[in-house]
């Protein structure tokens, strides 16, 4: 549902109140850009995407219908974005002599995820699933979206989306544990 | 692990991933004040190499794509689509132009336009060759010699193999200024690219490739142009709508709203209209350059007939303490669809 504030802010938005929108998206920032870096893995792209959503939600907003979910349309956005820039198939190869700049402006993220090792088993684990899987697993765990909401985002049934998180669960569980047993015979 | 606890292992991992992230103040204050910067001045979307990595492999840069062919025109179908209004495209208003030309190994393709009586689109693609380009300049001009101002530029780049056309570019200009009901209009594209040329400083030059000239006819959709000029006065502040245009991209209604001690700066109409087929729509967009102020309602209402009603149901603006004020009316206006 959305909240009152947040009511007067679409409503301001929808006169196109530049400030109201600041606001507006301001509160979904983070769970915007993290949505699209986790699915895209590449600062530059979710950045790209980002951008392009920004656009779409200011040009769209005055569409948005009553009772829906702001947080289920903005990152139902972003993932049409995310989704959009791959299809262009950005793929950048440069000189080896560049090579040092480029790690340097890749996010540090990249450095403190090989780092932090609690999660790497499960950030390896993740990477093995379907794609389609592993979006719906990051809608659930990471954007914080219901089911009814994954489900208008991906434009599938609930149940199938019920079904994805069962199967991802189950799999990531068979991986996690596959991969203790191999370190234990270690 | 049972299923409680790794559904909090995913949760804890993808904050932990997400933490360090986060667009910066200055990346994020840009991009919201470009969004919503909505003026008469060319803007771009879409077409924005990584600041960073692109200034860095700009001298050498080498763009591929695994394998894949892109055709230019899905990418302007698409941009048109998805910026300027599906209706356009279902209806089958756009004109393919298919006109080309080739300056320093750089191709220009103009491949679809469109004009009524609100705007006149044009989307052309590129083949950029060696280097990373960018769009620089696009101006179109009538047989009679009028700019048309540019309202919107959008594009993509697509890093396809090297010399097809691998980028698509629409620009939005505005069609107010030209009059009566031409069946066709005449027009003069021109196109100036930069092009990035590394020296042996940091700096970057940007060495202009053309301009490409397209002359070009283009068929002229006019719809309904009514002409109103009536004044009526609420809340003490007289309104005037002068003109609301009807057009297959879209409708515009045209106010005239003179700055006074109680409607002050950055001043945003709320307008609703409601057609004589009783269809009930809210203005999309605005745009204001005191004291005129235009609104948006996107659509196609050219098959409407009959009295309408547009209703300036408040104005947003913001006051000289800096907050966001609002002034209710209504101003209500009632016209005639021909």
């Amino acid at each position: 549902m959305i909240e009152p504030e947040e009511a007067e802010l679409i409503r301001r938005c929808q006169a196109r109140d530049k400030d109201a929108f600041r606001l507006l998206v301001e509160n979904y920032r983070k769970v915007m850009f993290g949505t699209a870096y986790l699915m895209t893995k590449d600062r530059g792209l979710a950045e790209d995407a980002l951008q392009d959503a920004l656009v779409q939600m200011w040009k769209h907003l005055p569409s948005l219908r009553q009772g829906v979910s702001l947080k289920a349309w903005l990152v139902r956005i972003v993932v049409n974005e995310v989704n959009r820039q791959r299809r262009k198939k950005r793929v950048l190869t440069v000189p080896l002599e560049y090579a040092p700049e480029i790690v340097d402006d890749c996010d540090d993220a990249v450095t403190m995820m090989i780092r932090n090792e609690d999660h790497q088993n499960l950030r390896q684990a993740m990477e093995q699933l379907p794609l389609e899987i592993k979006e719906t697993v990051i809608l659930r765990y990471f954007s914080d979206l219901t089911v009814p909401e994954i489900a208008a985002v991906m434009k599938k049934p609930e149940g199938t989306i019920k079904s994805r998180l069962n199967r991802a669960l189950i799999r990531l569980n068979e991986i996690l544990s596959n991969s203790e047993t191999i370190e234990n015979r270690r | 692990m049972n299923e409680e606890k790794l559904e909090q292992e995913l949760r804890d991992c993808f904050h932990a991933e997400t933490k360090i992230i986060e667009p910066t103040s200055d990346w994020w204050d840009r991009n919201i004040s470009q969004v919503t910067g909505q003026n008469k001045r060319t803007r771009w979307f879409g077409f924005k190499p990584r600041k960073r990595l692109a200034w860095a492999l700009v001298p050498l840069i080498v763009l591929l794509v695994g394998g894949t062919v892109y055709a230019a025109s899905p990418l302007i179908e698409g941009i048109f689509d998805n910026f300027f209004g599906q209706q356009i495209e279902q209806t089958g208003l756009v004109q393919d132009m298919d006109m080309s030309q080739t300056i320093t190994g750089v191709t220009v393709r103009l491949e679809r336009a469109y004009a009524d009586s609100n705007v006149v689109l044009i989307g052309y693609s590129a083949g950029l060759t060696d280097n990373l380009n960018i769009p620089a300049i696009a101006t179109l001009t009538t047989a009679d010699g009028q700019v048309l101002d540019g309202m919107m530029g959008v594009g993509e780049l697509h890093t396809a193999g090297l010399g097809i056309f691998n980028s698509a570019s629409c620009f939005s200009f505005d069609a107010s200024k030209i009059t009566g009901s031409p069946s066709e209009l005449s027009l003069t594209l021109k196109i100036e690219y930069a092009r990035f040329q590394a020296d042996n400083s940091d700096e970057i030059n940007h060495k202009p490739i053309g301009p490409f000239i397209f002359n070009f006819h283009l068929p002229f959709h006019a719809g309904k142009i009514i002409d109103i000029n009536r004044t009526i006065e609420s809340a003490g502040v007289p309104v005037t709508l002068e003109k609301v245009v009807i057009s297959p991209y879209e409708t515009r209604a045209v106010f005239q709203i003179l700055p006074s001690e109680k409607v002050q700066d950055e001043l945003v109409p709320v307008v609703s209209m409601v057609l004589p087929s009783g269809v009930s729509v809210d203005a999309g967009s605005s745009f204001s350059l005191d004291p005129e102020h235009q609104t948006f309602f996107t659509g196609d209402y050219t098959g409407e007939h009959g009295a309408g009603t547009l209703t300036l149901k408040e104005m947003v603006f913001r006051a000289s303490s800096g907050g966001v004020q609002r002034l209710s009316g209504p101003w209500v206006f009632l016209f005639s669809i021909p």
